[in-house]
């Protein structure tokens, strides 16, 4: 019993020691909503070293994928509110209410830097007889529901982006979903699938190999491809699209939302230096992504847009289990 | 070609890489032996530290990790029943037989001599055949996939034990374990019971440590007082005529392997499974029954499991694709490293193909003699008195299960599918047939209906494929031809009086 | 084939909660999508549902038709279960293993574990004391040093927490 108490003692008194100093004076964890080798884990490694270094302490990751980030969202959300628990994350929680996996998104974070975001673009297998997305709706709509197309499930990006295109100009494909853009992609190359959207990140190389053929890009610039032609952007076909844009996977880090202002700041200064780091924008360069590096309330305005964007594209084409009127969202 | 030589033995020369090369094969045997560390762990972590350094040094780390961890696998699954890494499943249904007659020497030195040969097969096959074979695994389409995974669920024949029904049924109660949580392709929930915990699925992991590790540590109480056998570890290179007699064994499995490896989409665990059911089928006196300690079934998973190794780079390094889920992690390694991984990575740094497969062939001879050492020290953990190793066995398959996803929940299923699998031998079930199940059901899951989708839900478009597409054609010609060959081999089986075996007790 | 061997006790009963099982996963499968579709997401888990119970209902069949459990004389169905099935050091473990699960998030892992090793060592029989504490301490160690430190797997810190870093 004196044994106890003692232990008890001892623990309260480092208690004591922890809470007087400075944050963070132990290492911190990480938790990353997808697997390893995944975008968001590349994204997440990477950073974290400059991170480290801004913050003087150790951030150990630890994947814990699974319900497209729900697993992750729910056991950062459990943690206590004192800055030592990270959460790295993607675009995904923002959909996870009108999809029906949980019952809350990133509102329920503090947004400590929305690193970067991704821009898609519309590939097809290098013979394909299409050479404009116009060329590819104009044969899908003659032969409805013949015609593939390459997706990742429903709130996916390849599936979003055909709901966007969709509700600007009606055709019938046939989505096939697969796990990830790799296998996609492999499908694409093997002609198992016509057409899809991808995040440029993962095409860039296969269509400077002349493996695929880029049709579009999903912005409202044209994107450049180093010695090759630029791809243009799909406003130029469907200028309606502009009213989506931008739009794409995000990548960030996120603490929750009840977070001492202190903690917040320290976290949000350090995770802007890691940001910074030249060798950090080659990489998200390289990716394909377009660097953001924002946080607080910017971080929120764009959050909350990319949420009521996505949202409504997939109620009006039925693909919302919830409507995002349940939750308050707001129709664009 | 001279320069593509100097690349090929860049790391043979320089001391500090071969150093890198050979810690990282020492280290990835035991992470590989270690229930719950996984190759796939190690790799996501050395990103972390290796960013700062040279590409070429991590990827020399990062070689020697893979292949001694796809090898390291198989030690645990000998010497405890419990495989390392889901690759060394098949490994532990004669490994472990053998361990318990005394032969866990000879075992593991044969495991050793065949996953080098498997791991040279898989590097040549990348050095001389990776466009060819990266084009080849392009053609493969969802409902060959399907073909692929029906195939391997048909091992469950040939792991059944005491009866066909109770193979059949523990192969079931694998595919469904396996169907647990967001189904991948529409995000709707499956068996989970409202709970955000099953959302994730049941970690195969946990429930292969479960049904072999746990479910053995329980059997193994019926067994307290007995002294455990004497380990022979006098001889442990196994001979030369025993090479020679396995070598065509090998060498089928090991293509079976590369080819198996090169999908991206299936990887060492399945090559493994496959590789074991072949030999199964094609063995017609095998060293003893199979299940019973036979060396066919411990050269055949081993030898295509570490080809898969070499399979599983070339879809990585010629399109940048990864061939499985530690290529994967590679892939994302070379971009913090400022390369692309692509088509144009062969193009653009030419060297960098030559340099993996000259380091992945240093790793592969480290293997041999780091292998073969300390093998006396190994086989002691299995002398050790019953009532000091079982409980060390469960603390490390907890913290194990644990080590997947940082998450206590894994250990309670853990503990189930112990608790399950023991009744499960207790009544003549094998638990091979659930892990198999679980490993194939989801493959097979998403390939039949993605193939179905792909044809617009029509069902005599779907199977009219089957027929006109040539890969698949010959797919169903061959599953059609082990099909029949199983059941006259089956008749011929009980004809001769299959006598029931007791129970495991 | 079955038939050829009498039944262990309890067989009769685990092969009926087997057909029970594989009855309610057919239940569960079918209320995911019912027949929706050729594609729809309960399929497979119909198929492996339908499959199960199937086989179930076959090895209950060969169950029935085998013998009965030799029941030596002054022995009873539920005495031979305890002693060919669950003898006592199962139960025993068993238990130790969950109070040790319960255990591991508030009192930590090294806690937890150690006295989990110590109990069940002493439990399935070894009577070297010291040996046996010994043991335990060194093979925790490794495990901590490998799991925590070089894989930075952060273990349940329970109440150790803060102490040790």
């Amino acid at each position: 019993m004196s044994y106890r108490k003692l232990l008890g003692a001892t623990a309260l008194t480092l208690f004591a020691g922890l809470a007087a100093a400075a944050y963070p004076d132990r290492e911190l964890t990480g938790v990353i909503m997808w697997g390893a080798g995944g975008a968001t884990d590349v994204v997440a490694r990477a950073v974290a070293p400059h991170a480290e270094a801004a913050l003087g302490k150790k951030v150990v990751l630890v994947n814990k994928s699974g319900g497209t980030g729900a697993i992750s969202t729910n056991f950062v959300n459990n943690a206590p509110a004192d800055g030592y628990t990270l959460l790295y994350g993607a675009e995904n929680p923002q959909l996870h209410q009108v999809l029906g996996i949980a019952d809350f998104g990133y509102e329920k974070f503090y947004p400590v830097n929305v690193l970067g975001r991704g821009v898609a673009v519309i590939v097809v297998a290098k013979d394909a007889p299409w050479n404009s997305v116009k060329d590819f709706v104009e044969d899908a709509k003659k032969r409805p529901g013949k015609l593939k197309m390459g997706s990742t499930g429903p709130g996916g990006l390849p599936h979003t982006i055909g709901s966007m295109l969709n509700s600007v100009t009606k055709f019938q494909v046939i989505s096939v979903p697969f796990d990830d853009e790799s296998p996609d992609l492999t499908a694409l190359m093997g002609g198992h699938v016509d057409m899809m959207p991808v995040g440029s990140g993962a095409a860039t190389e296969s269509i400077k190999a002349g493996r695929l053929k880029a049709l579009s890009v999903i912005d409202t610039e044209p994107l450049p491809l180093q010695g090759f032609p630029n791809i243009p952007p799909i406003t130029k076909e469907y200028p309606e699209f502009g009213k989506y844009l931008p739009w794409g996977p995000f990548y960030g880090i996120w603490v929750k939302r009840d977070t001492p202002e202190d903690v917040k700041a320290t976290l949000t200064k350090a995770f802007k230096t890691a940001a910074d780091n030249a060798q950090f924008q080659t990489l998200m360069k390289d990716r394909g992504n377009v660097m953001m590096n924002v946080s607080g309330a910017e971080a929120d305005a764009f959050l909350k847009k990319w949420q009521s964007v996505t949202s409504w594209v997939l109620q009006d084409v039925g693909a919302a289990k919830v409507s995002p009127e349940k939750f308050g969202i707001p129709r664009p | 070609m001279s320069e593509a030589l100097s690349y090929f033995f860049m790391s043979w020369t320089d001391p500090y890489l071969l150093f890198l090369t050979a810690a990282g094969t020492f280290a990835g045997i035991y992470i590989g032996a270690i229930p719950g560390l996984s190759v796939t762990m190690a790799v996501s972590i050395l990103i972390s530290f290796t960013f700062k350094w040279h590409v070429n040094e991590a990827l020399a780390l990062i070689a020697g990790i893979y292949l001694g961890g796809v090898y390291g696998g198989s030690r645990s699954a000998i010497l405890l029943n419990i495989p390392g890494a889901p690759a060394a499943i098949a490994t532990a249904l004669d490994g472990y037989p053998l361990a318990q007659r005394g032969e866990a020497g000879v075992a593991i030195g044969l495991t050793t001599v065949v996953s080098v040969l498997g791991g040279f097969i898989g590097i040549i096959a990348l050095a001389v055949a990776a466009p060819q074979l990266s084009k080849l695994s392009l053609l493969f389409a969802p409902r060959d996939y399907l073909l692929l995974a029906i195939w391997g669920i048909l091992l469950v024949g040939s792991l059944s034990g005491e009866s066909m029904a109770k193979g059949v049924f523990a192969g079931a109660v694998g595919v469904l374990l396996g169907m647990v949580g967001l189904d991948p392709l529409t995000a709707e929930g499956r068996f989970t019971f409202g709970s955000i915990q099953l959302t994730g699925g049941i970690p195969y992991v946990a429930a292969m440590i479960g049904f072999f590790g746990v479910a053995e540590v329980l059997v193994q109480l019926h067994h307290l007082g007995v002294t455990p056998v004497k380990q022979n570890v006098s001889k442990i290179l196994p001979s030369w005529a025993l090479m020679r007699k396995y070598l065509p064994l090998g060498l089928r499995c090991s293509s079976i392997g590369v080819v198996i490896g090169a999908l991206p989409g299936a990887g060492g665990d399945i090559a493994a499974l496959m590789a074991y059911d072949h030999a199964k089928r094609t063995t017609r006196n095998p060293s003893r029954p199979f299940g019973e300690g036979a060396y066919e079934g411990l050269v055949a998973p081993e030898s295509a499991n570490n080809a898969a190794v070499g399979g599983a780079y070339i879809p990585m390094l010629t399109l940048g694709i990864p061939g499985d889920a530690v290529t994967a992690v590679i892939i994302g390694a070379l971009y913090i490293h400022g390369l692309k991984p692509g088509p144009m990575m062969l193009i653009e740094t030419p060297h960098l193909f030559w340099f993996c497969v000259g380091n992945l062939t240093l790793a592969n001879i480290f293997l041999l003699p780091m292998g073969l050492s300390g093998i006396r020290i190994f086989a002691k953990i299995v002398e050790t008195p019953k009532p000091i190793l079982l409980p060390l066995i469960l603390v490390l398959s907890a913290v194990g299960t644990y080590a997947i996803q940082n998450n206590p929940v894994d250990i309670y299923w853990m503990l189930g599918f112990g608790v399950f699998g023991y009744f499960l031998k207790m009544y003549g079930f094998q638990v091979g047939p659930v892990i198999l199940g679980i490993i194939l059901g989801p493959l097979m899951d998403v390939s039949y209906r993605r193939a179905m989708i792909s044809t617009g839900d029509d069902p005599l478009a779907f199977l009219g494929e089957f027929f006109t597409a040539p890969i698949s054609a010959v797919l169903v010609v061959a599953l059609a031809v082990t099909i029949l060959s199983q059941t006259s081999l089956w008749r011929a089986l009980t004809g001769r009086g299959g006598g029931a075996k007791a129970p495991a007790i | 084939m079955d038939a050829s061997r009498p039944r262990v006790p309890g067989e009769l009963v685990f092969a009926l909660a087997m057909l029970v099982f594989g009855l309610t996963a057919l239940w569960q499968a079918w209320r995911i999508s019912g027949l929706s579709s050729w594609s729809a997401p309960g399929v497979m888990p119909m198929v492996a549902a339908a499959v199960m119970s199937a086989s179930a209902l076959v090895f209950l069949r060969n169950t029935l038709r085998s013998p009965k459990p030799e029941i030596p004389a002054g022995s009873s169905l539920a005495r031979q279960f305890a002693h060919q099935v669950l003898p006592l050091p199962i139960v025993m473990f068993t238990a130790l293993i969950v109070v040790y699960m319960l255990a591991l998030e508030p009192l930590g892992f090294i806690i937890s574990s150690f006295a989990f090793l110590a109990a069940s060592m002493f439990t399935l029989g070894s009577r070297r004391i010291v040996f046996t504490l010994v043991i335990s301490a060194l093979s925790l160690a490794a495990i901590y040093l490998v799991f925590q430190t070089a894989f930075s797997v952060v273990l349940p810190e329970g109440v150790l927490r803060g102490v040790l870093r």
